[in-house]
């Protein structure tokens, strides 16, 4: 049947009830059974009947009709190209996707897949469809595709996991399987699954970890042939020195003092390019243990004074008493405190370097004054990162002290900033929390 | 009376500088080249104390310390184990039962320091 609406602008819409391509030909023949039935009998008589005016206004009636029809003609033909076009999208979406679509039903058979689901899963001729859909998973990884799909159907949450897989050929491969739970046309529960070879990023993984073992490997030994040597020239100089081999005038203690200083500044170097590498491979460990703050920054001082020379009085500090006892890895805050006094005699020619320190609510408060060039707004921030050597002077250095101390007092869950002002100085501000 | 120390380190220049440190402090001083003979050497001399390095030819440091710890003639002589790797140097201490470990290249007033600890001076 048809149903013919008026449309206000152009014509007709027609709405068919049923698919029926032929709707417009339907039409006509209604039209013409109409015009031949019952009612054309008594027509032709009607029609002489009528007055010329009549006349002329059944026919432009008809005429109107005849161009509705043929522009809802048009509309239908454009309706079936739209539908056509959108099939085509729909197939090219779905089917040529580049990763693989299937759809699983509640009991784990094969319902439909695209191209690339067949291809991956090695499908030449036939069909995957009602097959089991676990078939296609490794014996040892089903048991986590099983809990997977319970979780998916349990929880409507959708899932996501890697497992290995294997395809008609025997062939094996990694997938990832992303899926969601849907409900079909008749409502039964289904799961779409987005499934993707990812055997490359499985194999990649493999090489990082096997060069992150190497390096650590590689590591390991030039740390023992870097360290192995700088103690003998160490013990060799500190024999002579201490004048175990015999009496040392002055001048033999200064160079032997100043190899000494240097053997020290070689081994921290050392140290900082290991922790670094370590820092880089995520295996940075600390040893928290119950220490007196003011203590290990007197002891800093202590060591920071052979950098500082004849600048020695300027080195001031202001340690407040009464700090509580706070748990802290000793050498690495040690390394910390070393690293900004030491910066700080290097940074500024002349003037007092003060470190405070201080209890604030939850924490304690540590910072290193300076009275140097200061530092230019922009690389307040970059100054923290490795191998950064943002200061113009381009004095040595590798430029990971502040790095590595930032790593240190981040690991402590304490922060670290600076503050600057070109011309002024810097001061340079670590916290540690109170607790763990 | 003078208290024997044994040390064992590959590194040979070292040894010689450990050995002689020790010597001038007052203790008398043996060294090995590897774990076979500071294997022979401990059981020989029966030292007072035994400083190892870990990474040693034939046997390594932390292995000789478990053997050493096993043995009825010298389980109760302190060993010191040092290392120029950080490496879990600690864990490796603790497993193996020594008494104590060090890094190197270490203070030498910190390692005469330890070792007073447990063998009180010589001369």
């Amino acid at each position: 049947m048809a149903y013919v609406f008026q449309n206000e602008k152009w014509g007709l819409l027609v709405r068919n009830k049923g698919d029926n391509p032929g709707g417009a030909g339907e039409l006509r023949r209604r039209a013409e059974e109409i015009f031949l039935g019952k009612k054309a009998a008594s027509f032709p008589e009607e029609l002489v009947k009528l007055p010329p005016e009549e006349i002329e206004r059944v026919f432009h009636k008809l005429r109107v009709h005849q161009i509705e029809l043929e522009m809802q003609n048009e509309e239908l033909r454009h309706a079936q190209e739209e539908l056509a076009a959108s099939r085509e999208r729909y197939f090219t979406l779905y089917d040529l996707a580049p990763v693989g679509y299937i759809t699983v039903s509640e009991t784990g058979l094969i319902l439909k897949t695209n191209f690339s689901a067949r291809s991956l899963l090695g499908l030449v001729r036939g069909t995957l469809i009602n097959r089991p859909f676990s078939k296609f998973i490794l014996k040892e990884d089903q048991d986590s595709y099983y809990r997977h799909r319970k979780q998916l159907f349990e929880t409507g949450g959708s899932q996501s996991c890697e497992l290995r897989m294997v395809n008609l050929d025997g062939i094996f491969f990694w997938a990832q399987l992303e899926a969601a739970a849907m409900k079909d046309t008749t409502g039964a529960p289904v799961s779409l699954i987005v499934i993707s070879d990812i055997t490359e990023k499985k194999k990649a993984e493999e090489v990082l970890i096997e060069l992150t073992n190497a390096k650590s490997k590689f590591t390991a030994t030039v740390s023992h042939e870097l360290r192995s040597p700088l103690a003998t020239i160490k013990e060799a100089t500190n024999l002579v020195l201490e004048g175990m081999v015999g009496p040392v005038n002055e001048e033999q203690k200064d160079l032997l003092g100043t190899a000494k200083e240097n053997i020290d500044r070689l081994g921290r170097l050392i140290n900082n390019i290991l922790f670094f590498q370590k820092m880089e491979a995520g295996k940075t460990e600390y040893q928290p243990q119950p220490h007196d703050l003011n203590e290990l920054i007197r002891e800093a001082h202590r060591s920071a004074l052979l950098l500082a020379g004849n600048r020695s009085s300027d080195m001031v500090m202001e340690l407040e008493n009464g700090l509580p006892v706070i748990k802290f890895d000793k050498d690495k805050i040690l390394q910390v405190m070393i690293n900004l006094l030491a910066n700080a005699i290097k940074y500024s020619e002349r003037g007092s370097i003060v470190t405070q320190t201080r209890r604030e609510d939850s924490e304690i408060h540590v910072s290193v004054r300076d009275s140097g060039s200061g530092i230019k707004e922009v690389y307040l921030n970059a100054i923290f990162e490795p191998f950064s050597q943002v200061r113009d002077n381009q004095k040595s250095g590798t430029g990971l002290g502040l790095g590595i101390s930032k790593e240190i007092i981040l690991g402590h869950h304490g922060r670290i900033w600076v503050e600057s002002e070109e011309g002024k100085g810097s001061v340079f501000h670590f916290t540690l929390p109170l607790s763990g | 009376m003078i208290r024997k120390i044994m040390v064992a380190d590959d590194e040979s220049d070292l040894l010689e500088m450990t050995l002689l440190r020790l010597k001038k402090t007052g203790y008398d001083a043996f060294g090995a080249e590897d774990g076979r003979e500071a294997l022979e050497l401990a059981r020989q001399l029966l030292p007072d104390l035994i400083i190892l390095d870990i990474y040693l030819p034939f046997i390594e440091g932390d292995e000789l310390a478990k053997i050493f710890k096993k043995d009825e003639k010298l389980k109760n002589i302190p060993i010191i184990l040092i290392s120029a790797t950080t490496q879990s140097l600690e864990k490796k201490a603790r497993e193996c039962g020594a008494d104590g470990f060090f890094l190197k290249p270490f203070d030498p007033a910190d390692l005469v320091a330890m070792i007073r600890k447990f063998v009180p001076d010589g001369a």
